[in-house]
């Protein structure tokens, strides 16, 4: 799955563009959570809030990811709201 | 339309202006109107502790009115710090009471022969004696005044200001500060000790403007950094910035705290009451704290903020969250900025232990709290070193030398805020651009930061993919010279970068649909003509003072010295650093970033503006005055 960091989030990946392999019959949800077993300081107990997901340019509600199916076809775009000082 | 009061403090005379609609149309009101005055009415002969420079406060055409986060005002001066444009902005509620009262201006020229104090009421001002209150600290003074006017809002200076700390701040409701450029300083030089402001009046709201509010209220409040915010507050972003050498450390050494976990979000909210809102702000990103018991015990007040909790925080290598929240608590009561008062401790303490002076008072450790407590004091009242340092950085390298300029992390006399620019580079532009020295807020440049791809694509369509890459300089020249003029137009307005901004979750449309309710019919793009018009304006004051492209520059240690980030800043708190594991190592290349912003901007080379953009922009009063 092609997933791009913006802001924040691409400076702690390390990188804005990923070539992330999902595990099959992914949620939104388990993505996600793949997705921090890999960079785990983007996880919320790091962060404190949850990202803004947004999968093929629909933004994607925390509540709503596990009724979410991903595959490694779609395009994740992962965003963070905070930015400044 | 309101007044503008002109006030002589050597001879005490008070004369009441009516803002012309002219001047609206053209500069709005708050800082770009206070520019103009500046420009015109304060030369290169005035220097900034002479009576004849003027102290300039200003509300905005929104201030005092139910428009989402419309609190703040500006104060403007020529600035001890940058030695030409200055200004700082604060929030809270003294500047919607001061638009209440029916005033746009209060502009101060002269020096009362004793200490003195302004009282504004409804369109009057009188001026009384203020003899008992010098030497009081911000928090006794704001207490005697308000008690002595119940109701009223109080702007005033510490002790930091009455002794011309060049980094003293003007404080109004207790904790909030306009900070930057040394206004506390100015006020002080003209023996005036506070503004108070009772008003009985309303700012009448017509039928069409409120309806621009009620739809654009909720885009800010339910946005979800406002949402972020007022749950956690700015100090958030430590939680982020540590891993991504965002967060300057050790006087900018390290982009990270190498101790993780100490100063974070979560510390702060273990200190922490409540939030807060200033007037008409549904963000609420104050943060009431208190330390109960121990050697920083601290009685309820407002604060830290991001900015105080690097700059008394990593900065200074403290770990100490009570240490830190007491130094905030210090600062606001001696009226000092935060970030100034930061960087100097922080520029001391390399500065020691590279032998660069010797002081037995203190061991300049770092993190020490005795001499960061210490010093924060000796500034205020210029005892010891603190009479050099109470002079900002750029001056006290100057004075020790010893190859200290390296590590003096300033631009154009001021501190730099709490952003690494080697780590994100339009923040590097931005600080090194900023017409009042090194600032965060003059064009906050964080379309990137937030991966803003709508404003992206409406805005900078010429920009490509690369803009989105906080770590890479290209289009930062093309953002900068949006978010500038975009930020300029907050400062005007009276309204928090917060709610525009930080998110655009408020374009500049919003805000000319909100100008035509008013009265003063304008299109987005006759807004955002404003925006470029007043950077061009304080630009040239600068270009007056023989400014150019060697000012609009950042430290050499910025430019000259890699900045290593690492992969687990815990880590590198517990094993020999030279053992920890480096994740990236960042440079800043600001050369191709400032060719592309001058070139955006119609500015030459050497960073002047064209004749022809002056012209274009309605300056062509200040053509006579190019180089």
């Amino acid at each position: 799955m092609q997933i791009t960091f913006y802001g924040f989030l691409q400076m702690i990946v390390g990188e804005m563009h990923v070539d992330f392999p999902l595990v099959e019959s992914s949620n939104l949800a388990t993505a996600w959570e793949q997705i921090i077993a890999v960079y785990p300081k983007l996880s919320q107990k790091e962060l404190l809030i949850p990202p803004r997901l947004v999968v093929n340019n629909h933004f994607i509600a925390p509540e709503d990811w596990h009724k979410t199916s991903i595959t490694n076809t779609d395009y994740l775009e992962v965003f963070t709201t905070v930015a400044s000082g | 339309m309101g007044l503008q009061g002109w006030i002589n403090l050597t001879d005490g005379t008070v004369e009441l202006k009516k803002t012309k609609e002219e001047e609206i149309k053209k500069y709005l009101g708050g800082r770009a109107l206070a520019a103009k005055v500046l420009y015109e009415n304060v030369g290169v002969e005035v220097k900034p502790y002479d009576p004849e420079n003027m102290l300039i406060f200003s509300t905005g055409a929104f201030s005092g009115t139910p428009w989402p986060s419309a609190a703040r005002y500006t104060v403007t001066a020529k600035s001890p710090a940058t030695g030409a444009y200055g200004y700082a902005n604060s929030s809270g509620h003294f500047g919607p009471e001061l638009h209440k009262a029916g005033f746009d201006l209060l502009v101060m020229q002269g020096k009362a022969a004793k200490p003195a104090y302004l009282l504004v009421e409804d369109d009057k001002i009188t001026i009384h004696d203020a003899s008992e209150l010098w030497g009081k600290d911000t928090e006794e003074t704001e207490k005697i005044l308000t008690e002595r006017y119940p109701g009223s809002k109080v702007a005033e200076i510490g002790v930091a200001g009455e002794n011309l700390v060049r980094f003293a701040a003007v404080i109004n409701d207790y904790g909030r500060a306009a900070a930057r450029t040394g206004m506390g300083a100015v006020m002080g030089s003209k023996n005036l000790k506070a503004i108070v402001v009772k008003s009985t009046k309303k700012v009448e709201i017509n039928p069409k403007f409120m309806e621009t509010i009620k739809r654009v209220t909720p885009l800010v409040k339910d946005h979800p950094a406002s949402v972020d915010y007022r749950e956690w507050g700015t100090v958030l972003l430590l939680n982020f910035k540590n891993y991504t050498g965002d967060n300057p450390a050790r006087n900018h050494q390290y982009g990270q705290m190498l101790i993780n976990g100490e100063i974070t979000a979560q510390s702060v909210k273990n200190y922490t009451i409540k939030n807060q809102g200033c007037f008409a702000c549904s963000i609420r990103c104050a943060r009431i704290t208190e330390v109960k018991d121990g050697p920083f015990k601290t009685p309820v007040q407002e604060g830290p903020e991001y900015e105080t909790s690097n700059a008394l925080g990593a900065n200074v290598w403290n770990h100490d969250t009570a240490l830190l929240i007491h130094c905030n608590y210090l600062c606001n009561k001696l009226g000092i900025d935060t970030i100034s008062a930061g960087g100097v401790i922080a520029f001391a303490m390399e500065a020691h232990e590279k032998g660069v002076f010797q002081d037995d008072k203190y061991n300049y450790n770092w993190g020490d709290s005795a001499t960061i407590i210490g010093l924060l004091n000796d500034i205020t009242n210029r005892v010891g070193v603190g009479d050099i340092l109470a002079n900002g950085v750029k001056e006290a390298s100057e004075h020790w030398g010893k190859g200290s300029d390296f590590y003096a992390m300033q631009v154009k006399g001021v501190e730099i805020p709490r952003q690494e620019g080697r780590a994100w580079k339009s923040f590097g532009l931005a600080h090194a651009t900023s017409n009042r020295g090194a600032d965060h807020l003059y064009a906050l440049p964080t379309i990137d930061g937030t991966g803003n791809k709508a404003v992206a694509d409406r805005y900078l369509s010429e920009c490509g993919p690369e803009l989105m890459d906080p770590t890479n300089e290209a289009y930062n020249g093309t953002m900068t010279r949006f978010t500038e003029a975009c930020n300029c137009l907050a400062d005007a307005l009276g309204i928090c970068k917060f709610a525009f901004t930080e998110t655009f979750a408020i374009l500049p449309e919003d805000l000319a649909e909100g100008m035509t309710a008013l009265g003063y019919e304008m299109n987005e793009e006759d807004i955002l003509n404003v925006g470029r018009r007043v950077v061009n304006l304080e630009r040239m004051y600068n270009i007056r003072h023989g400014m150019s492209r060697k000012d609009d520059t950042m430290p050499r240690r910025s430019l000259e010295e890699p900045l290593y980030v690492f992969k687990n800043p815990e880590d590198a708190g517990i094993i020999p650093i030279e053992e920890a594991e480096i994740a990236k190592v960042l440079t800043l290349n600001l050369d191709v970033m400032l060719d592309e912003y001058y070139e955006k901007g119609q500015w030459t080379a050497a960073g002047i503006p064209t004749a022809a953009r002056l012209e274009q922009l309605g300056l062509g009063f200040c053509v006579k005055d190019l180089p």
